[in-house]
């Protein structure tokens, strides 16, 4: 079964700094890929490039390979504007979060929606365009007379709603989700994520679903890529990687979350932050921040497979078992 | 303080901006001993172009447009800076006690000051100066008063704000005394917005003086650039070509304004840095 | 729930208005003292300036003076012109239509140009162009209005003669036909109004590329260009209308400077308006010709505010559901 989405040495560099350093991916058809990381590791430039959506003032370089069940090869990172406006919506399309503004203010839903129809298919009817709109927000589970609203007229998970009714509005095969539920609360986030799992089911769709709440990923993501400071530093199949993890990075990650259960102790942050694009340390990203940084990791790991499926960028994978923290990390200037 | 020393003199903005606002306070200082000519002695020499005597050219009464231009700085700087003060004070005034004191107070301040923003200022400005007779006091006051509004409403928001923030309540349940509150909380933490839009007061400040000398209402004993352009206007320089007559001093209120007004946007940057991201 | 908003903001221009009244009638008595100016009136002794007063209803007290202001008002019995004897209703309404087309004219213009050149400055930010238009902006905004007017004068009206350097209409020409004279008045407005333009166009332009600029952030531009939409159709028929909605309120706001900028150009270019009006007056110290321009264009700042909300009020959906 070949690949979906095939993404080789993905760069962005905002003058010349690198924000996204060198992303490799792939994904297969219907498969949910979460990609994790805090703010600033280069997620979200990472699923706009995937669209050529980056600002001018972004420059992007890398091969990003998508391959439509049944149709021919698209070269997204060789196509001109115009083709891109081909392919987005029709093949991959988005949810951002915060819908607040996601969608505009001084048109109704239907408009909106039907827009994007319309868009890929010119010679649609109205009267076709009216009744697949209606058929999307019943699709996401919101009632007919959501169409003739305006976006403040919603509630913030109807709106969510909304704008996934609208990302599927052109059966695309793959759909990025940029953190859809952070500006929700717990219930509806749980609600949100049950309709992507269904949608998936139903559709077939792959998804890429990014977040800075690993729960979340751990839900609904059959692999899961972590990120940090615009690499991948590990990747494989969620349930492995959440209780295996093979990157100093990921295991803090885990740490940090407080477990339902478990002793009542506060959670242990990282010290220090992410490092600055345009500052960027020396081999290993992670360095500073790492309790186990040894003289080896002056090289950047490569990322390579440590285990079935399970590849992390760093020098002492597999880990077996983590020891002690060797030094206390120094804190970043 | 660094950061402001950095963009008034480092800056091509900043640079600008001190230039030629030292070049025109230099000018109103000094202006009436350096200038060539008495700005008012006449002569025969009527609206002539330029010459080598009269760099400048004449006025319909011979005079030298030059030394008059040098004059000139002065009513412009000192009725600018006075009116922009006086309206600073007014506006601080009304914004602090209307905004800290709430109530009544602040709901007929506010009207009032809605009221001042509603009117169109030329307008009132005239009628005012018109009622009483021209002259550079009557100036200063009359755009001093009536531009105070935009201070007004910006210190009354400002001052909400602050009423609300947590250092305040916990200063009032200390037993401080208002007049305390209000001079080391609330006072200092507005100052900087009072300055860096009294700079831009004073701009408006500096066209208001020159559209009133310009109708005919400006101090009837001094040489400004507005009474120049009015009197360059109703010789008829403009039909007979005589362009050295009308277009320096137009040009020198427009360089004053501009720096001044440079000035201020640069102040409103330092005061609040979220502005610098969205030139 | 819609038109009570509205409603409130007519009944808020209508208490401004009293104001306003109140304002230009209690300005002009005590501080203009009407018996100093009978005095002025040939052949006004004592006695006939005690007639005169009570003619005019001036040893009433104040509040009786007041009544009698508000009714003659409401009957736009605006007093006599001291300078041309006429009813000063009759002056302004025979300069009022002037102004119209002076402003309408101008104020279109300023906002077809400053919106147009506010999105390209604001597509094309931080280059050449857009420093260049903000430098320019600046610029007019710095000047006087009437100076522009004399170097519009000096320009294309003396250097090239290509168009008239004041007043209305040719003195003296004999017109064929409407036609004819129309013309003739559009010839004559030219300059007048690429004066008050030019004195607009600096705030319109930096109010429509901030709005723009504000607007290009938003979320909503990025999902329409996934969509799929070309760039240029994104900008049109997305973010246009919504950085057009500031601009409305904003640009009401600029009224007040309108009126001032009426008063300067009309006077420049000798255009039989109101600001010439005003002009005259002030020169001849015609106070019930300057109470009643002082009480117009204080009007209709209050009316362009009102048409202003009633436009946002149409335009912007989230205001009609408030």
């Amino acid at each position: 079964m070949s690949a979906l989405l095939d993404v080789t040495g993905l760069t962005v560099r905002h003058r010349g700094n690198a924000i996204v350093d060198g992303v490799d991916l792939t994904l297969a058809p219907g498969e949910a890929l979460g990609l994790a990381g805090e703010s600033g590791c280069g997620k979200s430039t990472t699923a706009l490039s995937l669209m050529r959506l980056l600002p001018p003032a972004l420059v992007q370089e890398g091969i990003i390979a998508l391959h439509p069940p049944g149709e021919e090869t698209i070269n997204i990172d060789r196509r001109t504007e115009r083709g891109m406006q081909l392919v987005r919506w029709r093949h991959v399309s988005l949810v951002f979060q915060g819908a607040m503004n996601s969608l505009d203010p001084v048109q109704r839903v239907e408009r909106q929606i039907g827009s994007a129809i319309r868009l890929h298919e010119p010679g649609a009817r109205s009267a076709d365009v009216k009744a697949r709109v209606i058929e999307l927000l019943g699709t996401v589970g919101l009632p007919a007379r959501v169409a003739r609203s305006y976006a403040h007229q919603l509630s913030g998970g109807q709106r969510q709603r909304v704008m996934i009714a609208l990302a599927l509005a052109c059966r695309p095969s793959l759909v990025i989700a940029d953190e859809p539920t952070t500006a929700l609360d717990v219930v509806m986030q749980a609600q949100i994520l049950e309709l992507l799992e269904r949608l998936r089911a139903e559709l077939g769709l792959a998804l890429i679903l990014i977040s800075h709440d690993l729960s979340v990923l751990a839900e609904t993501c059959d692999r899961i890529a972590v990120m940090y400071a615009g690499r991948i530093v590990e990747t494989g199949p969620v349930d492995v990687v959440f209780s295996a993890p093979q990157h100093p990075y990921t295991k803090r990650l885990l740490e940090s979350l407080p477990v339902i259960g478990g002793s009542r102790t506060l959670a242990v942050p990282i010290p220090g932050g992410p490092p600055d694009p345009a500052d960027a340390p020396s081999g290993c990203s992670f360095r500073p921040r790492c309790p186990y940084a040894a003289e080896a990791c002056e090289q950047a790991p490569a990322l390579r497979e440590v285990a079935a499926a399970q590849s992390a960028a760093c020098h002492f994978a597999p880990w077996e078992r983590w020891p002690e923290p060797v030094a206390v990390a120094e804190e970043p200037g | 303080m660094i950061e402001a020393r950095r963009l008034l003199f480092h800056t091509k903005r900043g640079r600008f901006g001190v230039g030629v606002l030292g070049l025109f306070t230099f000018l109103a200082v000094f202006g009436s001993l350096l200038a060539p000519d008495d700005p008012r002695a006449s002569s025969t020499a009527v609206l002539e172009g330029l010459s080598a005597s009269h760099p400048l050219g004449t006025t319909e009464n011979g005079s030298d447009v030059l030394s008059q231009l040098m004059v000139g700085a002065r009513v412009s700087i000192v009725v600018g800076f006075a009116a922009a003060i006086i309206s600073a004070v007014l506006g601080a005034l009304v914004g602090l006690v209307g905004g800290y004191f709430g109530g009544w107070t602040d709901r007929i301040l506010d009207a009032v000051e809605n009221w001042f923003l509603v009117i169109p200022t030329l307008p009132l400005m005239v009628v005012l100066a018109r009622l009483l007779s021209p002259s550079l006091i009557v100036l200063i006051l009359v755009i001093g008063l009536t531009s105070w509004a935009g201070t007004g409403r910006i210190v009354r928001s400002q001052v909400l704000t602050l009423k609300e923030r947590a250092f305040v309540e916990r200063a009032r349940a200390l037993g401080a005394t208002d007049a305390y509150i209000i001079r080391t909380h609330i006072l200092p933490n507005t100052l900087p917005l009072i300055f860096a839009n009294t700079v831009l007061i004073v701009a408006v400040a500096i066209l208001s003086e020159a559209s009133l000398a310009f109708l005919g209402l400006g101090d009837p004993n001094s040489i400004s650039w507005g009474t120049m352009l009015d009197a360059g206007f109703q010789s008829g320089a403009p039909s007979a070509g005589a362009w050295w007559y009308v277009v320096p001093p137009g040009l020198c209120i427009t360089l004053l304004v501009l720096a001044v007004a440079v000035l201020g946007y640069l102040f409103e940057e330092h005061v609040n840095p979220r502005l610098r991201d969205q030139r | 729930m819609r038109l009570r908003w509205l409603g409130a903001k007519a009944l808020g221009a209508l208490v401004t208005l009293v104001f306003v009244l109140v304002f230009n009638f209690f300005l002009f008595r005590v501080m203009g003292d009407p018996t100093a100016q009978l005095a002025r009136l040939p052949r006004a002794g004592p006695e006939e300036i005690v007639k005169l007063r009570a003619y005019y209803g001036l040893d009433k007290p104040l509040l009786g003076q007041f009544a009698d202001y508000a009714q003659d008002t409401a009957r736009f019995d605006f007093g006599i012109s001291q300078r041309s004897r006429r009813n000063v209703s009759t002056e302004l309404g025979d300069a009022i239509p002037w102004t119209l087309l002076l402003i309408g004219t101008g104020t279109l213009t300023a906002t077809l140009l400053g919106t147009w050149l506010g999105v390209i400055a604001a597509t094309r930010r931080g280059t050449a162009a857009d420093d260049g238009l903000l430098g320019f902006s600046l610029f007019t905004y710095a000047a006087p209005e009437y100076w522009i007017g004399i170097i519009l004068i000096l320009l294309f009206a003396v250097a090239l003669p290509l168009f008239p350097a004041g007043q209305q209409l040719t003195p003296g020409a004999d017109f064929s036909s409407g036609f004819a004279k129309a013309a003739d008045v559009a010839e004559h407005m030219v300059l007048p109004v690429a004066a008050l333009t030019l004195m607009l166009l600096g705030q319109y332009f930096v109010i429509m590329r901030s709005s723009m600029v504000d607007v290009l952030t938003e979320d909503f531009v990025t999902v329409k260009r996934a969509t799929g939409m070309p760039w240029n159709r994104v900008v049109r028929r997305h973010a246009v209308p919504n950085a057009l909605l500031p601009l409305v309120t904003l640009a009401a706001l600029q009224f007040g400077a309108v009126a001032g900028g009426v008063i300067t150009i009309e006077t420049i270019f000798s255009w039989p308006g109101l600001g010439e009006l005003t002009y005259n007056a002030i020169n001849d110290k015609d106070f019930p010709v300057l109470q009643g321009t002082f009480l117009v264009f204080s009007v209709a700042v209050i009316v362009a505010n009102l048409i202003a909300d009633a436009l946002y009020f149409v335009l912007d959906p989230r205001v009609q559901s408030a």
